[in-house]
């Protein structure tokens, strides 16, 4: 895969290229290693139709980056660039339409100030499988309890063009919990906190009209908070979650989130109910991030039973649980089913994400609690729905925190955030899983000139999402009916 | 006189509005041009008033900012509506990280605002209604100056209010009827993005003085700028993401975005009905001399000066000026200034008593001045936090004096989230830089550090610290003074923070014996609790304090009194107190027991730790000073 290319044809290459505008690599100094990168794209698996992997080199010294993209079947695209590598985004579309299945390799020349380094080459995958439009995610500073500017957004995966969906300048107040049914925009839910708290919903069935609800009920915890959507469009399963936040003051980590009670119920948009199921309910567990299975007839769910805080805090194990549910009655099965459990691994997993072809079930595990974006120890694991095993993705992990994962309409690529880059600052990642369970190695989404934007940006991407078009959002419908606080009720039916 | 003289003689008189000495005339009076002198004393006043009056509002605006020079932070500025005028604005502030740099930079945004309105008011005006005016004019300046005794006021009002005025100046000058208002309608297309609303007084100008123009078309212009001003902001809604209510009433003018006081739209209002008044004046008076010539405008300037007075002085802020002094002098590790600004007048706000109490300790002296201010309660030593974005500052700076890496990080982190227009703290990112590096988080460090690298102020110490944030020894960052001493001090156990700051800090000081600011704090804490049994528990493990040869005064008053509380006398009390100590402590129990009046109980003692344990009393209450109770 990894190819050393002889010095003489990158040499030719590069003075060929210099003829156009670009700066000629003299006489470079040979370094028998891989450049340091960033981001670090070196091996990665990448779809067909991702926007151009511009790079800059790590060390802050380097005056000039030059690189040339070799097609494993056909094709060549020479960038040069002062800060990053500027790739032109044309050629790299047709560069990568043409090597789809196959490979790139890189060519990476540095221009120090004391003269031209020539890097071994790496190489890229470039996988047949496309990926979705977009993503859409809040972008947030990963603060404690206040927060500042912050909102839903949308970027297109193919020119990482990013654009604001909604804002809460808008309105002040915070914005998250966003869902698509399996990355389709039409069916869209989105929880609003503060003083004009309110979920959004809009769905085709009432011809994409957003309505803003009030889902806290008498007899329910509270708001619903983490939504997940049926297959059909007719159902969204939320959690209810009644949260305290813990502020260390030594040690690293710094922040924990913990549940003091937590429910999980399912909102039938049709009839405007919220199902509650009593064994799903009630104050002997804490049940959180429900997903529905792709046949709509399994809600998985983590559960773990309620401790002491904050001195039992770090034997809180959430386990992977799931139960049968009937879409056409709307009703729950009467049998808890434990596909992880927490307490035999002394361990905490959480958010569970089927693949929308049914093969696999992602999830987080860390040492304990459910709010693993603060857990540096948090990674990736992919269980394989077949054999019931489940295996981390290492190829995709990282030492530091990976979570909020979500997959594309093909469940062949995965979206997470990742904190790898600086420990704080959650970023998305994406990685390729084939069919049989093989995972690629994760890259950051590409941007024009990574080091400058990320350096630059000092929010998390909370909860990235794909999207398979572009989300039709009018954010002044939706600011207009949030500060109305006009809201239609959700009504309960107990005993499902 | 001399040629050169009588040039440089004349020059002066050109600047003050008279005619050189040559042509001078003996109606030299009537031509005296006041703009220059008004301007000069409105500069002078305010420069005076933010220097001397308001020094630290000054510093508190620059360090809830932080303007780069970046193409980066240029865009995500301009791009919001107004966005020029408060990038403009933000240029400005970062120099008042000198006090009389932005004394100066305020004087001038007056005099600009002043200038320009006049400018754009004084076209076709003549004789004595081109020198009334001006003073006039001074009253719309009254309500920008009250507005600014606000430290939320935000200069990009001052840029806006000047740039709008300013284009009205250079648009009357279009002769061209028709050209003039077509650039008129165009311009308050691009002010309305640049500056925001407050250019509104520009078309409003621009109506009026084109309803003065003879022609038939007057009043359509007139009507179609009214109209644009009024769905300009309807227009723009479809294109920010902003509520409409901040797009007529704008975003930077006060850094609570959805707040506004309404003094700049009355200082704006103001200069439009001056415009109104003052060409009417000139229609009806026109060649006619103003009877009482001297006495109206002497009295008209009189009035509007004590308008002003009186207005700036029941709008000036002296206690928020007080708390903001006390923060920057712990900000800048003035602690002996701190406690002779305490000695001198003590402030009773919690926030400045928590400054005062860091101070004391800082110098090692909690023990011998901790009741000399007010303690209220525990929070004036160890805060709380609350969602603010100016007091969790002051107490992040506590607690990393304290060593509490974590939680100095969480309270400037959430400080900063909290300021209300969005913006970053070079002061927080400084902070941030620092705790992030002391946790050993050096990629994060460098995210802060790359940012202050891009300002003014900053960067010196921005670049400084950066080498440490990139040496690859270890030992650099572990025997930096500051760095290695945050380290070490680390708390070691992991807990979360919690409101029994007993229960910490003991835990704290147990794992951290060697830490004797935590020490003093946890000693003051205990008394302040009124919690001997701690107190006494926590002295005797303290090796420092038993190892010192005299023992703090407070420290012996409490002593002394739990002593006689399990003892009923003091006799055979362990401890070094000093004689005059015990004595006075007799005196007090005496005079306690013999129910003494609580006047003379509070002359006699009330900066003693027995008046405060056995009163209840809350000293934050009186208004005593160290110089009174020391009369006492």
């Amino acid at each position: 895969m990894r190819v050393l290319h002889s010095h003489n044809i990158f040499f030719a290459c590069a003075l060929l290229f210099s003829a156009c505008g670009m700066e000629q690599v003299k006489n470079p100094q040979m370094v028998y290693d891989q450049p340091e990168i960033y981001p670090d794209y070196r091996g990665v698996t990448i779809p067909v139709n991702i926007a151009p992997l511009d790079f800059t080199m790590q060390s802050d010294s380097v005056l000039t980056i030059d690189a040339v993209f070799t097609g494993s079947v056909s094709g060549e695209l020479h960038a040069q660039g002062r800060q990053s590598t500027c790739i032109d985004p044309n050629e790299w579309q047709k560069l990568l339409q043409k090597n789809q299945g196959g490979s790139l390799f890189v060519q990476v020349a540095a221009r120090f100030p004391e003269g031209w380094r020539s890097y071994t080459p790496f190489g890229i995958d470039i996988s047949p499988d496309s990926i979705d439009y977009g993503i859409t995610y809040r972008l947030i500073e990963p603060g404690y309890e206040a927060y500042t500017k912050m909102g839903i957004y949308e970027t297109r995966l193919s020119d990482s063009r990013e654009r604001a969906l909604i804002e809460n300048t808008q309105f002040r107040g915070c914005v998250n919990c966003h869902s698509y049914l399996q990355g389709d925009p039409r069916y869209m839910s989105l929880h609003v906190r503060g003083d004009h708290g309110a979920t959004l919903i809009s769905h085709p069935g009432e011809n994409g009209e957003m309505k803003a609800y009030n889902t806290k009920t008498q007899e329910t915890l509270g708001f619903c908070v983490y939504p997940y959507w049926h297959p059909s469009g007719r159902y969204i399963a939320y959690s209810t979650n009644n949260t305290r936040q813990g502020f260390h003051v030594g040690g690293h980590k710094i922040i924990e989130v913990m549940d003091l009670a937590s429910d999980m119920q399912v909102y039938d948009v049709a009839n405007n109910q919220l199902l509650v199921c009593e064994a799903l309910k009630g104050d002997s567990a804490f049940e959180t991030f429900p997903a529905f299975s792709p046949d709509g007839r399994t809600l998985y769910f983590s559960v773990a039973r309620p401790k002491n805080y904050p001195t039992e805090l770090k034997e809180m194990y959430y386990s992977l649980c799931s139960i049968a549910f009937d879409p056409d009655s709307g009703t729950y099965g009467t049998r808890i089913d434990t596909l992880v459990n927490g307490e035999a691994l002394r361990k905490s997993a959480v958010y569970a994400r089927p693949s929308y072809d049914g093969r696999f079930l992602c999830y987080t595990m860390a040492d304990y609690g459910y709010f693993h974006i603060w857990h540096a120890e948090s990674d990736l694991w992919l269980m394989d729905l077949q054999t019931g095993e489940s295996r981390p993705m290492t190829e995709a992990n990282s030492p530091d925190t990976e979570s909020v994962h979500s997959w594309s309409s093909n469940s062949r690529w995965l979206v997470f955030g990742s904190r790898r880059d600086d420990g704080q600052y959650t970023r998305p990642y994406f990685c390729h899983v084939a069919e049989d369970g093989t995972v690629g190695k994760a890259f950051m989404l590409p941007q024009r000139n990574p080091r400058q934007f990320y350096d630059g940006r000092f929010m998390s991407y909370n909860i990235p999402e794909f999207v398979t078009a572009p989300v039709p959002l009018d954010n002044k419908l939706a600011e207009k009916q949030i500060v109305s606080d006009q809201r239609v009720q959700m009504g309960v039916v107990r005993n499902r | 006189m001399t040629y050169k003289r009588r040039i440089i003689a004349n020059f002066v008189l050109k600047f003050f509005g008279r005619r050189p000495r040559d042509v001078e005339t003996k109606n030299s009076m009537k031509q005296l041009n006041p703009i220059p002198l008004l301007t000069c004393l409105l500069m002078s006043a305010v420069g005076l008033f933010y220097g001397l009056l308001y020094p630290y509002h000054l510093h508190y605006y620059e360090q809830m900012q932080m303007f780069q020079f970046s193409s980066q932070y240029f865009w995500e500025t301009v791009l919001v509506l107004g966005g020029v005028a408060d990038y403009v604005g933000r240029f400005l502030t970062q120099f008042f990280h000198i006090t009389w740099a932005g004394a100066t930079i305020m004087a001038l945004l007056y005099g600009m605002v002043y200038l320009t309105s006049w400018l754009a008011l004084q076209d076709g005006l003549t004789g004595q209604n081109k020198r009334f005016w001006p003073i006039v004019l001074l009253l719309p300046i009254r309500y920008l100056w009250i507005n600014g005794c606000d430290e939320n006021a935000m200069p990009a009002l001052w840029i806006a209010l000047a740039i709008s005025l300013l284009a009205v100046f250079a648009i009357k000058k279009i002769g061209n009827n028709t050209l003039r208002r077509i650039v008129a309608l165009l311009s308050f297309v691009v002010l309305y993005a640049a500056v925001g609303p407050l250019s509104f007084v520009m078309i409003a100008l621009m109506a009026l003085h084109e309803l003065r123009q003879g022609d038939s078309m007057r009043w359509g212009w007139a009507v179609a700028f009214v109209v644009i001003a009024l769905t300009l902001p309807q227009v723009a809604h479809r294109m920010v993401n902003w509520p409409l209510e901040n797009l007529y009433k704008g975003i930077h003018y006060f850094r609570f975005t959805q707040v506004q006081l309404p003094y700049i739209w009355v200082a704006a209002g103001l200069i439009v009905v001056i415009d109104l008044l003052s060409h009417l004046a000139e229609r009806y008076t026109k060649g006619r001399e103003m009877a009482n010539r001297i006495v109206l405008f002497s009295g008209t300037f009189a009035i509007i000066v004590v308008l002003i007075y009186l207005g700036v002085r029941q709008h000036y802020r002296p206690n928020n000026e007080v708390m903001m002094m006390y923060d920057d002098m712990v900000l800048n590790e003035r602690w002996d200034d701190i406690l002779s600004a305490a000695e001198k007048r003590t402030p009773k706000h919690p926030a400045c008593v928590q400054c005062i109490n860091l101070a004391m300790a800082m110098k090692g002296r909690m023990g011998d001045l901790l009741f000399r201010v007010p303690q209220s309660d525990a929070g004036a030593l160890l805060p709380e936090f609350t969602i603010n974005f100016s007091r969790p500052l002051t107490a992040g700076q506590i607690y990393l004096n304290l060593g509490w890496t974590n939680t100095a990080q969480r309270f400037v982190y959430e400080a900063q989230e909290s300021i209300p227009d969005y913006e970053k703290s070079a002061r927080c990112y400084k902070l941030l830089a620092q705790t992030h590096l002391a946790r050993g988080e050096r990629a994060l460090a460098r995210k802060y550090l790359k940012k202050l690298q891009k300002t003014l102020f900053y960067a010196d110490w921005a670049n400084e610290t950066m080498a440490l944030a990139n040496d690859p020894d270890p030992k650099a960052l572990a025997q930096h003074p500051f760095y290695g001493q945050l380290m070490r001090g680390a708390v070691k156990d992991d807990y979360f923070f919690s409101p029994d700051m007993m229960a910490m800090l003991g835990n704290y000081c147990t794992t951290t014996p060697h830490n004797h600011i935590a020490t003093q704090y946890l000693l003051a804490l205990a008394l302040v609790e009124r919690d001997l049994d701690t107190f006494v528990a926590c002295f005797n493990l303290d090796q420092y304090l038993n190892g010192k040869e005299r023992i703090p005064e407070y420290y012996q008053q409490a002593l002394a009194l739990e002593w006689t509380r399990k003892h009923q006398t003091l006799e055979g009390i362990p401890y070094n107190i000093d004689e005059r100590v015990l004595d006075a402590m007799d005196r007090f129990v005496t005079d306690y027991n013999n129910q003494m009046p609580r006047e003379q109980l509070e002359r006699k003692y009330f900066f003693t730790y027995w008046y405060y344990y056995m009163t209840g009393e809350k000293p934050a209450q009186k208004s005593q000073t160290y110089e009174s109770a020391a009369q006492s």
